[in-house]
């Protein structure tokens, strides 16, 4: 792999580490805010995780569409 | 089972796809179970549904395995992935609609549906083991092989792309359970190998054919079979993040599921430079950063997917 697309990829890979990040700290802390609810508190974490990846994903595609406009 | 043992099944599945894939290729051809290859200035015609000859590896090595008396959770594994990929070669036969596909694929877990009744929980990082009870067989094993095996095969349609994603995930996957002494999830996860890599040196670019829906299908099953056999489910959903990065990103723009006759698909210059559509999706955000030919995407791709299956490993030997 030359020296170019490894920068590419690395560029790109490290753009989008914020869609699970994002949905990791919602997870984690609706979960924790949560946890008295019982299975509610899973539920609510894993839409707030859901909810998060979704948001992630379109601010790295309006992160991509500003670095390569 | 011993180590020389468990070695014969992995040869088995080596060469016979490695053999067996020149015929195959021609039978396909000759058959007119083809494909054209949209990313090449040519548009040549390939061999479509080559992800059979993974299932016919799988399934001799499963035969092997069964002269051995092996571990039957890793049968029970093995025959769920062999189910997937008849639902694939279903779909690459007569296609199917969209919405029975999960339903099916679901259904083919019940094999590991079976063999994994007695677990109930899901380990998260930091937040703890999450108690799911009957839930975790019953919906959470059958939803989870239906969403990764959905999930490869939407992200798929570059020379290499899918098995070699699927390669990468499934290689870290195997090491983390050796490592951990998940021995069946390990042999399950060799045998895949044993397949997938010699099924690389035909698929990759200029690729001779295609895995279609039989392979892409298949790859996404045992990223997910083999995660869930060794309690890795996290690691399996990490290795999969840029099959859902690339999925959500399609859900989410204007017009989910019809963005190829709304917008066209990517444009190939005659020196075969890629020129995305204007949709989002992880492969042309790749495109998007500077101009590039079909083996550059694709090394690109790679390189994400090797970096994400990486993290899942880092985070598998740091916190589990």
């Amino acid at each position: 792999m030359n020296r170019r697309l490894l920068a590419q990829g690395a560029k790109v890979t490290l753009l989008s580490l914020e869609i699970p990040l994002l949905s990791y700290a919602l997870l984690y802390f609706t979960h924790a805010l949560t946890r008295g609810l019982g299975p509610l508190s899973i539920f609510l974490a894993l839409t707030s995780a859901a909810v998060g990846f979704a948001v992630g994903c379109r601010a790295f595609w309006k992160l991509i569409l500003r670095s390569t406009s | 089972m011993n180590l020389e043992t468990a070695l014969v099944p992995l040869l088995v599945s080596a060469l016979f796809t490695y053999t067996a894939a020149p015929p195959l290729i021609k039978w396909l051809l000759r058959a007119q179970i083809t494909g054209v290859d949209v990313h090449k200035p040519e548009k040549p015609v390939r061999a479509e549904m080559g992800g059979i000859i993974s299932l016919i590896a799988i399934s001799l090595a499963s035969i092997t395995l069964a002269l051995f008396q092996t571990d039957p959770q890793v049968l029970s594994a093995l025959a769920a992935l062999i189910l997937v990929g008849l639902v694939g070669m279903t779909d690459d036969l007569v296609g199917m609609r969209q919405r029975y596909k999960p339903f099916l694929l679901a259904a083919a877990s019940i094999p590991l549906v079976l063999s994994l009744a007695n677990r109930g929980s899901l380990w998260i990082p930091a937040a703890g083991t999450l108690e799911f009870g009957y839930i975790y067989p019953l919906v959470l094993v059958p939803l989870g092989i239906a969403t990764a095996s959905n999930l490869t095969n939407m992200s798929a349609g570059f020379n290499g792309l899918e098995v070699g994603t699927g390669t990468v995930a499934v290689f870290s996957l195997t090491m983390l359970s050796a490592y951990k002494g998940h021995w069946q999830a390990a042999l399950v996860g060799g045998i895949l190998l044993a397949t997938f890599v010699p099924f690389l040196r035909y698929n990759m670019y200029p690729a001779k054919m295609f895995p279609g829906d039989t392979g892409t299908l298949l790859v996404g099953a045992a990223i997910a079979t083999i995660s869930i056999m060794s309690s890795l489910e996290v690691v399996g959903m990490i290795c999969l993040m840029p099959a859902a990065i690339d999925f959500t990103l399609k859900m989410t723009s204007r017009r989910p599921f019809q963005q190829r006759s709304a917008f066209g698909d990517t444009k190939v210059s005659d020196d075969g430079t890629l020129q995305p559509p204007p949709y989002p999706a992880l492969a042309h955000a790749f495109m998007r950063f500077s101009s590039m030919k079909e083996p550059d995407l694709v090394l690109s791709m790679l390189f994400m997917q090797a970096a994400y299956s990486t993290l899942g490993a880092v985070i598998a030997v740091t916190f589990v």
